[in-house]
């Protein structure tokens, strides 16, 4: 009787556990990840755009430009080696895959799609903005990039030729004005962190890049460029308005540059010697503003691929993890002014807009100017800056010794394998050129 | 149409429960049944099992062979029994005997060896039981005395060298290391690669997992060495698909059962197992101790507060008297483990029960107590007869584990990192400035007060070891209940229910000035894991007439796996201590929860013909939520045949066993949790080394789109294999060989199919690879000699394995899981090659064939074929291009540099008794594989490496020097360089012959090894005066070694060591990993 009992009772719990069966594994709390947000607002993938774009501007590329225009030295390691330009193919997969993932092209595609869908034309404009630094800084370094087809339904998208890209760019960036111009839409207000929303701030900051990206055709394009340069230039951003990468002082939010040579790989970089031997002969106050003494109280910077680390002198941003790292500065607006004024005959407005600078920096205002007087501002200006790649590609100033054993300092990085492994239109490193279309010759 | 299907499965199974009765036996006098039971060798038989099964009662032998059981009197009726015995290892044997009232019946058995194992009763899974001659895949089961003999605390460890096919890899020495198990080589990309682990019928977890990360952090255990070795009856390792099929998505890394002991009705047994061990670092990194700090031959010193000094040692040469010191050995000493395990086992006709509780505590080679691992454990395990034909069951276990570790790897406050590239004049134990009671560091050796938070660089490995508070502690209980009910003679029901809960609390701290997060830093948290798992089975058995029968068996399995893990980083400490999240100012947190159901039914066929050909058909439909939304069932089926062709013919003296096994199956691997979901992020954005910024900035909350593309299509990982085979015995079975062919392809192979990164996102999960694993196994043992005193058994294994990566769609390589952490040595599976294996850089040379051998060897900007130049200077494949300046050069191509795969595995064991006195041993043997030895690259950088006191000396590449192997080795060269004299000096080391240069492929070295895993001898005392003066049946007395010579080609410490131990499926990667240990035990067992 008992053993009857039992057998029914395993039989109830059989049927009730078949009955039970059906939604068992598609129950929500069985499928669903329960850490993880699947929507996001306007407003919170525009804060990841930005800081994305921080730390696209102050991260590897950064510091391998640093290294690249000596004025910064990578002394130990990985960092010795990229001193000597020798990396890996894999060396720029996370700079690579931040043109266009998480932070990226695809969430500022989604904060245009949400503005357009809004009808508001300010936050849509400061997305577009946001997405041509991100493809500029990507073009810079790498030349033809996947940009048409990118973020879209096409599996492999398709290099875009650099020049195409460049042009695009330009496009952009006059769609934006104009978009700002209309007065159209209210912006994201206190959720831009780099400017509050000020539309016009923002338009001065297009007018910059939009003369920022003339120079990097320059050397195909000659003194239309630099026409073109001077005239956004000349409506580009004022003191005191620079575009400054976001940071605060709390470990999620450290510039970038102190988590790296302080936090993460001290002893990795150090002072480069082309930029400390420049601004001792210049008896220019920057020195102690980008670098601080060594062991032995003196500021001595290294030659690529020098290893005896004890000797240098390290970064101030050692000391200010909260510092926000200049990206597009009025110094660097005023220096583009001057440099293509120069060019385009405008001698006086040349050396004006130098003095500007030189002034604002407690430097003695120089009677006549030289080219060189302009671009050596320049380089000292965009310290730790990937600009200062960009110009050293075009003006081939300063005169760089390349690292021992290279004939010249790189032209472009290669793509990253990531890319290259799963997108048929990359080329392997051996088919990849040396140098990017805009900049079709070497230094050295 | 197929959960109609499932649902009459279930109603089946409830309909044979309601059709089964049950009868009942008249009252009489009880029987005494006795015996003795002996070898054929005339010694006694202790612990066998003597039972008449038809009526549930049973007894053990004791140390004499004797056994006694008493029928109750109302199950005699007069009637006759089968009275059975059985052994492992021994041939089982049966008799009739009639059970007359009130009688006492004495029935001696004389068993034979029985190597092929015929006869006894196999565990195969979810459960189903057979018995060996019906299984028609070959069989690996470990018992109790293998397991406890190897005097390894983890159970992982204890399979080492015992199954052919099964290679067992320790992490490190330290106290509870991990210990990864890989059956038949690596069939998975994604996962983990370690096999399903199930005890007594439930699934149990054995995760392994990090605090900070597997490629730093600290050592961590495999949770299956919760398991006390003690408790442990006997393992069977289900290694092809066919066998594991029962297990369906979950069994395509293979089956691990483990049984538990359990009492017998009789005399109560005590037995009490005490051990000391004392460890001892094995081998040690060849550092040298000529040349200071420094660099260009110049000493680096300074005198400053807070300077900071170089991290190489290619300083001046040391002045004579110079005290140096021995960073290889010095912060090693010995180490001890102690082990105490008390077991109780006994009980009567109705109820029998197994009581054991053991406590072992490590203490581990590293100079103070810093380095531990205490595991304490209790189970029960009991069976009461409810009514005739009706058992209820339990097995529970609880168990308390909790360690102390150390940091490691690649992790600037790892213990050997800083340890080993200190200079050799530096004396890493005077670690506390006297002046200011702060750590101090070979690269910052003069800290001010004020220098509380600057990093010292690298972490002085005296600071590490006593400074860090990295702890771990598990609570765990796990076990089952259940009931099985013999509902008629030919029908058996039987359910269980399963749990296995953990928890797990982490600790792992940076204190101030550490190089890790100088500001101080802490990680606190739990890791929550229950298993929930419930099976029900009916099993009928239809004996049509004597050797035909058939067996039919219906299950099944709900199962809920529920994760949860909250660990928060603590950073800033405000004061030095304590290591709370209060005393930090900033926090962030890895908030994770996780559920996987699976819902399953399955059946089994079998067909015995004639007592030798036994035919099975197996077939599981597993559901799982973790398959994508339109792939939530999958069919795993099985077959096997089995033919005994002995039983066919007398195949007479010499080949006195035969028996032939076919068998193919199919079994899987699920999908990893929520990888067919997208969602979106507010993690960190970051850069390559370890720079980042989180997605929120400025109080603005942001999210950014998840790199991980959605996928609703994944389904299980799936494994066909092939497996065939054949078991011999000869001379009366005195020596038994086992050949097993097997062919197994795993399809559908689940990876993160890396998408371009300019489609916005950078994998999706695919079912996109294909990989085979091939191989042959074999497994010989003989009893050379015999008598009724002494014998000697020597057994051997044999397995080799090729695996081939055969497809992977959309891609021609994939790193594994953290494999891609080190640029320097990608692990990976790549189209073509076995899976695993190294891809790094190379340097340029010959290779006959391929391609795309180009590369820039004249600076010119434009690629050389460099197989062309090969040709015309007529150099052979393989020589490596020399440029004018007698140096080689790198090339730029990424390349499969590397295979960690063994070309073979195996073993001898052996073990001679001569009366009480038994000495055993084993041998493991690893022929072949690569492991990459990073630690010796980064020691050449620092100029520490004992190979780096050649600087300066006047060599030719290929001559007289091998890049990463400057003593031996062979390397043919070719080029304008070729015959060079060229100086070794810092410039080759920290460049081109850096480990962190471009150039991995040279420090791949062979990672093969012949060790000398156990040696024992053993004296086990019996007799009257024992009982008289001590009470106790036996006493045994061992003394063993473990692990305690290696022969090996490389230069690192014991190629057997795994940066991340089991919680990765890359192999033999080597970067500042703990070493090994051997170990003298001695251990005293009392048995009463």
């Amino acid at each position: 009787m008992r053993n009857r009992m039992l057998g029914q009772l395993v039989v109830a719990a059989a049927v009730a556990g078949s009955a039970a069966c059906s939604s068992f594994l598609d129950a929500p709390e069985a499928v669903a990840n329960p850490n993880q947000p699947t929507d996001a607002g306007i407003n919170q993938q525009f804060v990841a755009t930005q800081t994305a774009l921080t730390l696209q501007y102050t991260s590897d590329l950064a510091r391998t430009a640093c290294i690249w225009v000596q004025q910064c030295a990578g002394t130990e390691r990985q960092y010795g080696q990229l001193g000597m330009y020798d990396y890996g193919e894999d060396a720029y997969n996370s700079s690579f895959a931040q043109v266009y993932t998480g932070g990226g092209l695809i969430d500022i595609k989604g904060v245009i799609d949400k503005a357009d869908a809004a009808g508001d034309d300010a936050y849509g404009a400061i997305a577009r903005i946001i997405e041509v630094m991100q493809i500029g800084i990507a073009a810079d370094v790498w030349g033809d990039i996947p940009f048409s087809q990118a973020v879209s339904d096409n599996p492999a998208p398709a290099l875009d030729p650099q020049e195409d890209v460049y042009a695009a760019l330009q496009a952009t960036l006059d769609t934006a004005i104009t978009m700002l111009a209309s007065g159209s839409g209210a912006g994201p207000g206190s959720v831009d962190l780099y400017y509050g929303g000020d539309a016009s701030k923002w338009s001065r900051l297009a007018h910059t890049l939009k003369a920022r990206y003339a120079l990097h055709v320059a050397e195909r394009e000659g003194s239309s460029a630099y026409t073109l340069a001077l005239a956004e230039a000349q409506q580009g951003i004022q003191p005191g308005d620079d575009f400054l990468g976001i940071a605060a002082d709390n470990p999620q939010s450290y510039n970038a540059w102190y988590q790296f040579v302080v936090i993460q790989r001290a002893g990795y970089m150090f002072a480069g010697r082309e930029l400390v031997d420049l601004l001792q002969q210049r008896h220019d106050p920057r020195l102690d503003e980008y670098f601080v003494e060594n062991d032995n109280g003196e500021f001595v910077g290294a030659d690529p691929g020098d290893a005896t680390s004890s000797e240098f002198s390290g970064f101030w941003v050692e000391n200010a993890p909260a510092y926000r790292q200049p990206i597009v500065t009025w110094q660097e607006n005023s220096l583009i002014v001057a440099e293509a004024a120069f060019r385009t005959g405008n001698m006086a407005l040349a050396e004006s807009s130098l003095n500007d600078v030189r002034q604002a920096v407690g430097l003695p205002m120089l009677g006549s100017v030289t080219l060189e007087d302009i671009l050596a501002e320049k380089y000292i200006v965009l310290f730790q800056n990937p600009e200062a790649w960009s110009d050293y590609k075009r003006t081939c100033y300063p005169d760089l010794t390349p690292a021992a054993g290279a004939q010249a300092v790189p032209g472009r990085l290669l793509y990253a394998v990531g890319e290259r492994n799963s997108n048929p239109n990359v080329p392997a490193p051996a088919e990849q050129p040396a140098r990017n279309w805009n900049d079709p010759n070497a230094c050295n | 149409m197929l959960p109609i299907f499932r649902k009459r499965v279930w109603v089946a199974l409830g309909a044979v429960v309601l059709a089964a009765t049950t009868t009942r036996a008249a009252a009489q006098q009880p029987v005494t049944v006795t015996g003795r039971i002996t070898s054929e060798a005339g010694s006694p038989v202790e612990g066998a099992v003597v039972s008449i099964r038809s009526l549930s009662i049973g007894a053990s032998t004791r140390a004499d062979g004797g056994y006694e059981l008493v029928v109750p009197g109302s199950n005699v009726s007069g009637q006759s029994v089968v009275l059975d015995v059985r052994r492992i290892g021994l041939k089982p044997d049966t008799a009739i005997i009639v059970l007359s009232p009130g009688t006492t019946i004495t029935h001696n058995f004389v068993l034979s060896a029985n190597p092929l194992q015929l006869g006894e009763v196999v565990i195969t899974g979810a459960g189903t039981q057979t018995t060996a001659e019906r299984i028609g895949t070959v069989r690996t089961s470990v018992d109790s005395s293998l397991i406890i003999q190897s005097n390894e605390p983890n159970i992982v460890n204890a399979l080492a060298g015992k199954a052919a096919g099964v290679n067992v890899a320790s992490q490190s020495g330290s106290p509870g290391a991990s210990a990864s198990i890989v059956i038949r080589g690596l069939n998975t990309i994604q996962g983990t690669g370690q096999p399903l682990f199930v005890v007594d019928g439930t699934p149990i977890d054995n995760t392994t997992f990090s605090t900070s990360g597997n490629t730093g952090s600290t050592d961590t255990p495999n949770r299956a060495s919760d398991i006390n070795p003690d408790d442990i009856e006997s393992v069977e390792i289900l290694k092809s698909a066919a066998a594991a099929a029962i297990y369906g998505a979950r069994a395509g890394q293979g089956v691990v059962l483990i049984t538990t002991k359990q009492g017998h009705a009789g005399e109560t047994r005590y037995t009490l197992r005490s051990s000391v061990r004392r460890d001892e670092v094995n081998r040690t990194i060849p550092l040298q101790r000529t040349y200071g700090q420094g660099t260009g031959g110049t000493a680096a010193t300074c005198t400053r507060l807070d300077c900071t000094l170089t991290g190489s040692s290619w300083g001046a040469r040391l002045a004579p008297g110079t005290p140096t010191y021995d960073h290889a050995r010095d912060i090693y000493t010995d180490g001890a483990t102690y082990d105490n395990a008390l077991t109780v086992a006994g009980g009567n006709n109705r109820t029998t029960f197994f009581l054991s509780g053991a406590a072992t505590n490590q203490n581990g080679i590293t100079v103070g107590n810093h380095d531990e691992y205490n595991r304490y454990s209790a189970r029960l395990k009991a069976t009461h007869q409810l009514a005739t034909g009706l058992t209820l069951n339990a097995n529970i276990a609880y168990v308390d584990a909790r360690g102390q570790f150390l940091q490691k790897g690649s992790n600037t406050s790892g213990v050997n990192l800083g340890n080993w590239r200190s200079p050799p004049e530096f004396n890493n134990f005077d670690y506390i400035d006297p002046a200011t009671g702060l750590h101090r560091s070979y690269r910052f050796p003069n800290p001010s007060a004020a220098s509380q938070t600057t990093s010292r660089i690298y972490d002085n490995p005296l600071f590490v070891i006593n400074d860090q508070d990295n702890t771990q502690q598990v609570g765990r209980s796990f076990g089952n209940v259940g009931a099985d009910w013999l509902a008629t003679p030919w029908l058996t029901l039987h359910y269980q229910i399963g749990a296995d809960y953990a928890s797990d609390e982490r600790l792992e701290t940076l204190p101030m000035t550490s190089a890790g997060y100088p500001q101080g830093q802490l990680i606190r948290g739990t890791l929550v894991n229950n298993q929930l798992d419930q099976t029900l089975t009916a099993q009928a058995i239809k004996s049509w007439r004597d050797g035909w029968d058939t067996r039919f068996t219906l299950g099944g399995n709900l199962n809920s796996r529920e994760y949860s893990q909250v660990l928060v980083t603590g950073q800033n400490l405000i004061a030095p201590e304590p290591f709370n999240l209060q005393n930090t100012t900033d926090y962030t947190t890895n908030d994770f929860h996780s559920l996987i159901r699976g819902q399953s039914v399955f059946g089994q066929l079998q067909q015995a013909i004639g007592d030798q050909l036994f035919l099975t058909g197996t077939v599981r439909d597993d559901g799982f939520s973790t398959f994508g939304s339109s792939q939530r069932y999958h069919w795993f089926p099985s077959g096997t045949a089995a033919w005994t062709f002995s039983n066919a013919f007398n195949p007479g003296n010499v080949l006195s066993t035969g028996r032939l096994r076919v068998a193919f199956g199919e079994a899987g691997t699920e999908p990893g949790v929520y990888i067919t979901n997208g969602f979106y992020s507010g993690g960190f954005l970051g850069g390559s080394y370890g720079d980042a910024l989180q997605a929120s900035q400025g109080g603005r909350g942001g999210l950014f789109t998840s790199g991980r593309r959605p996928q609703s299509d994944l389904g299980p990982e799936v494994q066909k294999e092939f497996e065939t085979g054949l078991d011999l015995g000869f001379w009366n079975d005195r020596s038994s060989l086992s050949l097993t062919y097997y062919n197994r392809r795993n399809e559908d192979v689940i990876f993160d199919l890396p998408l371009p990164f300019s489609t916005g996102f950078t994998v999706q999960a695919a079912n996109a690879g294909t990989i085979r694993n091939a191989g042959f196994e074999a497994q010989w043992n003989i009893t050379p000699y015999q008598t009724a005193h002494a014998n000697w058994d020597l057994g051997f294994t044999y397995a080799r394995n090729r695996n081939k990566v055969l497809e992977l769609r959309g891609t021609d390589a994939v790193d594994l899981p953290t494999g891609g952490f080190f640029t320097g040595a990608l692990v990976s599976a790549v189209e073509g090659h076995p899976i695993g294996v190294f891809r790094s850089y190379d340097f340029v040379r010959c290779r006959a064939g391929d391609a795309t051998n180009f590369a820039d060897i004249d600076g010119d900007g434009t690629p050389d074929d460099i197989n062309a130049l090969c040709g015309a200077a007529g150099a052979a494949n393989g020589s490596v291009y020399l440029g004018p300046d007698g140096f080689p050069i790198d090339d730029p191509t990424l390349r499969v540099v590397g295979d960690p795969n063994p070309r073979w595995t195996g073993s001898v064991r052996t073990g001679f008794q001569y009366g009480p006195f038994k000495v055993t041993g084993l041998v493991d043997i690893r022929r072949g594989g690569d492991i990459w030895n990073g630690t010796k690259g980064a020691l050449y950088n620092f100029g520490t490496h004992r190979d780096t006191e050649i600087r300066g000396e006047t060599v030719r590449f290929g001559e007289n020097f091998i890049p990463g192997n400057p003593k031996n080795g062979h390397m043919d060269v070719f080029g304008p360089g070729k015959g060079k004299d060229v100086v070794i000096d810092e410039s080759w080391y920290t460049g081109l012959g850096s480990g962190f240069g471009p150039v991995a492929s040279q420090f791949m070295e062979d990672a093969g090894y012949v060790k000398l895993r156990e040696i024992a001898v053993e004296w086990t005392f019996k007799g009257d005066w024992l009982k008289r003066t001590l009470g106790l049946g036996a006493l045994d007395l061992r003394f063993a070694g473990r692990n305690l010579a290696t022969w090996t080609d490389y230069t690192g410490i014991d190629p057997e060591t795994n940066l991340a131990g089991a919680e990765v499926a890359a192999q033999n990667v080597d970067y500042f990993n703990n070493p090994q240990t051997r170990s003298w035990i001695l251990t005293v067992g009392l048995h009463k």
